[in-house]
Formats: C-alpha cells, sequence, structure tokens
C-alpha cells in the first residue's frame, strides 16, 4: 500500500503514541502494587492470624492500583487502531 | 547534505559520551549509599570501624561495577568514532551506535542504584549485628551479583549494535528500530536493577535481626530477585526483535520509512518503559517478605503466598507493556 508523508506522520505518530502510553502507564502501578504487597507480607508477619482479611484486601488494593494500568492498555490499543 | 557528514563517526563519538555520561549516575548514587551505610554503622558500633571501612570499600567497588560496564563501551564507540568506517554517512550504523550507548548508559542507572542500596543495608546490618558480618557480606555479594544481571543484559545487546552488520544505510526505519532496541533493554533494566537491590536489602536486614534463618533468606532472596527479573527479560526479547526482526525493512518507501520507524521507537520504550514499574515494584514486596520471614519464620508459608501472589500481580503491567509490544511488531 502507499502511503503519502502526512498520513504516514500521523499514523507513525499514534504507533509511538500506543507504545509511550502503555509504558509510561505502567510505571505507576507497577510500583504500588509492589508496595501494596510488601505492606501485606509485613502486616501478615505482624498478625498471622488475620491472614485472610489481609491477603484479600491485598488482592481488591491491587485490583484498584491496576485500573491505571488498563486505562493506559484501552487508550494503548485505540491508537493502535488509528495506526495499523 | 547528510552524505558529506560522517554521521556514523560523529555518533560514535556522541555515543561515547552519551554512555559514560548516563551510566554514571546510578553508581555515583550507589556508590555514596554504601558510604551512608557505613557511616551510620560506625556512629552504632564504633569499635568495628576497621571491618566496617573495608566491607564498605569492597562493596564499592562491586556498586561502580555497572558504570564500568558504561566505560568499555565508551571506549569502543570512542575507537569507532576514529576509525574510517566503511560507510561513514550511514544513518542506521549511527542510530546503532547510539542505541548502544542508551542501552548501557539508562542499564547502569538501575543496577548502580540497586547494588548500593544492598551494600547500605549490609553495612547498618554489620552496624546492628556485628557478630554476623562473614554471612552478611557473602549474602550482599550474591545480592550484587545478582542485581547486576539486568546491565548484563544490557551490555550484550550494546555489544550487539556496537558490531552490527548494516545493510539498508539510509533507512530511517531501521535506524529507528536499533534506537528502540537500546531504549527497550536500557530502561527495562532500570526498574529491575533497583528493585533486586531493594529486595536483597532486605535480606541483609533479616539476617541481623534473624540469624538462624540465614539459609531460608538466602534462598528466597534469590527467588525474590529472579522474581524480580521478569520485566528486564521481556525487554531482552524486544530488543532481540529490534535487531534481528528487520530483515524485510528494505521494501519501505521514504514516507512508510517515517510511519514505521516512529513504531520501532513506540516498541521499544513502550516495553522500556513499562518494564520499570514492576522490576521495583517485585523489590519492595521482596524486601518486605525477607523482614517477615526473618520476625515470623514460623508463618514463612504463608508469607510466601502473599508474596508470589502480590509480585504476579505486580507484573501485570509489564506483560501489557510486552503485549502491546508484540502488537505494535506484528503491524
Amino acid at each position: 500500500m502507499a502511503v503519502d508523508m502526512s498520513d504516514a506522520i500521523v499514523r507513525g505518530a499514534a504507533l509511538l503514541g500506543a507504545g509511550v502510553c502503555m509504558g509510561l502507564g505502567a510505571i505507576g502501578p507497577g510500583i504500588g502494587e509492589g508496595f501494596a504487597a510488601g505492606k501485606a507480607c509485613e502486616a501478615v508477619s505482624r498478625r498471622p492470624e488475620e491472614y485472610s482479611t489481609l491477603f484479600r484486601t491485598m488482592l481488591v488494593g491491587q485490583a484498584v492500583t491496576e485500573s491505571t494500568g488498563i486505562y493506559a492498555l484501552v487508550i494503548a490499543f485505540l491508537l493502535y487502531g488509528v495506526g495499523k | 547534505m547528510l552524505e558529506d557528514l560522517n554521521v556514523a563517526n560523529m555518533a560514535a563519538y556522541f555515543g561515547a559520551a552519551l554512555a559514560m555520561g548516563i551510566g554514571g549516575i546510578g553508581s555515583g548514587f550507589g556508590i555514596g549509599y554504601a558510604g551512608v551505610g557505613a557511616t551510620r554503622a560506625m556512629a552504632l558500633q564504633p569499635h568495628q570501624r576497621s571491618s566496617l571501612f573495608r566491607g564498605m570499600l569492597i562493596s564499592q567497588a562491586v556498586a561502580s561495577n555497572p558504570s564500568i560496564f558504561a566505560l568499555v563501551i565508551a571506549f569502543i564507540l570512542y575507537n569507532i568514532g576514529g576509525e574510517k568506517l566503511p560507510a561513514p554517512d550511514s544513518i542506521a550504523l549511527a542510530a546503532a551506535y547510539i542505541g548502544a550507548a542508551l542501552s548501557v548508559g539508562f542499564g547502569a542507572i538501575g543496577s548502580g542504584i540497586g547494588n548500593g542500596q544492598v551494600a547500605a543495608a549490609a553495612m547498618e546490618a554489620i552496624g546492628r549485628n556485628p557478630s554476623q558480618s562473614g554471612r552478611i557480606t557473602i549474602l550482599m555479594l550474591v545480592g550484587q551479583a545478582m542485581g547486576q544481571t539486568p546491565v548484563l543484559f544490557c551490555l550484550v545487546i550494546s555489544l550487539m549494535l556496537c558490531y552490527v552488520e548494516v545493510h539498508l544505510h539510509s533507512n530511517l526505519a531501521l535506524a529507528a528500530a536499533y534506537i528502540g532496541a537500546g531504549l527497550s533493554i536500557g530502561l527495562g533494566a532500570i526498574g529491575s536493577g533497583w528493585g533486586n537491590g531493594i529486595s536483597a536489602g532486605g535480606a541483609m536486614e533479616g539476617v541481623a535481626r534473624n540469624p538462624e534463618q540465614t539459609n531460608k533468606l538466602s534462598i528466597m532472596m534469590v527467588v525474590g530477585q529472579a522474581m524480580g527479573q521478569t520485566p528486564v527479560l521481556f525487554s531482552l526479547v524486544i530488543s532481540f526483535m529490534l535487531i534481528y526482526g528487520t530483515a524485510d525493512f528494505a521494501r519501505y518507501t521514504s514516507p512508510e520509512q517515517v510511519m514505521h520507524g516512529l513504531r520501532m521507537l513506540g516498541i521499544g520504550l513502550g516495553m522500556g518503559l513499562a518494564a520499570i514499574g514492576p522490576g521495583i515494584g517485585s523489590g519492595f514486596t521482596g524486601e518486605a517478605l525477607c523482614v517477615g520471614i526473618a520476625d515470623t519464620p514460623e508463618i514463612s508459608q504463608k508469607l510466601n503466598n502473599a508474596y508470589f501472589v502480590g509480585t504476579g500481580v505486580a507484573q501485570s503491567t509489564a506483560i501489557y507493556g510486552f503485549v502491546v509490544s508484540l502488537i505494535l511488531f506484528s503491524i
């Protein structure tokens, strides 16, 4: 397929944007979820009898933290749809 | 215009500066951390001054390793810059040299800081429990060695980019692919290198708190560091694909080269940046696991469960980055 220069720049920028969007969007959830899991380990070691509550709370907290990562994934797919 | 310039030689010289300049950041921080840890420990245990001083120097020597890798690449690029290259006007070759510099430069940041954090934690642990200084020193060296795996991956990719065989000299897409390969592994190694240092620091603290659990702690330290290196392995795969998956770029017309070049940069940046967060996050989890095992060894099974599930979830965003990069690659 033949593309002219302006079309190529727009589509290339969308694809670059998809990558950068997913990359930057993954930093926060990655650090945050690891931090949450670390605090959960700390709490389990302090109060082992509350293990199941702590484990559940950790997973819910991580799932909520994950939401911004999923937003980035959705936007990356939208941009991919523009550029492909 | 560009044909009259020796862009490849210029890029090699610039890359030498870039590699050493960026590559020195991490070890600078790390060596400083080691000094901070040793000074704090000396304040607690003034009579252990000489052994702490010795330990500080050993740990600082290891923590300066990542910047030595950057120095090696800087020397190689400096030599290439002075050579008479077969294609001095090659944009792709110039990009490969810049990519090599970015790879080892960024890669040295994480491992340098991480190694310093292990060293600082080890010195403070010796200050807290001087009777365990032998065990702590050995564990520190193991933790630092593991923490240098990410920068070794970067060194491999940098060497491949320094001696890459280019056939499409003026192809912009190929040039961008080489820069993307360097960015993917370089940025990706920041997270894993740093995170490995944080989790090994927890093991040092654990040995000082509960020396009887040294065996379990050393195993969990290495397991935690291995888990923390999953993101950088994704980055390594993407970097290899960007270097070797470029055979059919000759068919691109010049507007298509611009589009696919931006796509290649997107792939590299996407995977590289996405690996930073999960790598650091895994480190926090590993640190808490080691401290928890030292405090309450009787529930280590529960701690392991929480650790593995927690780290697995924390790495999901690195997997998203990997998937997005693979999809972008397959267009």
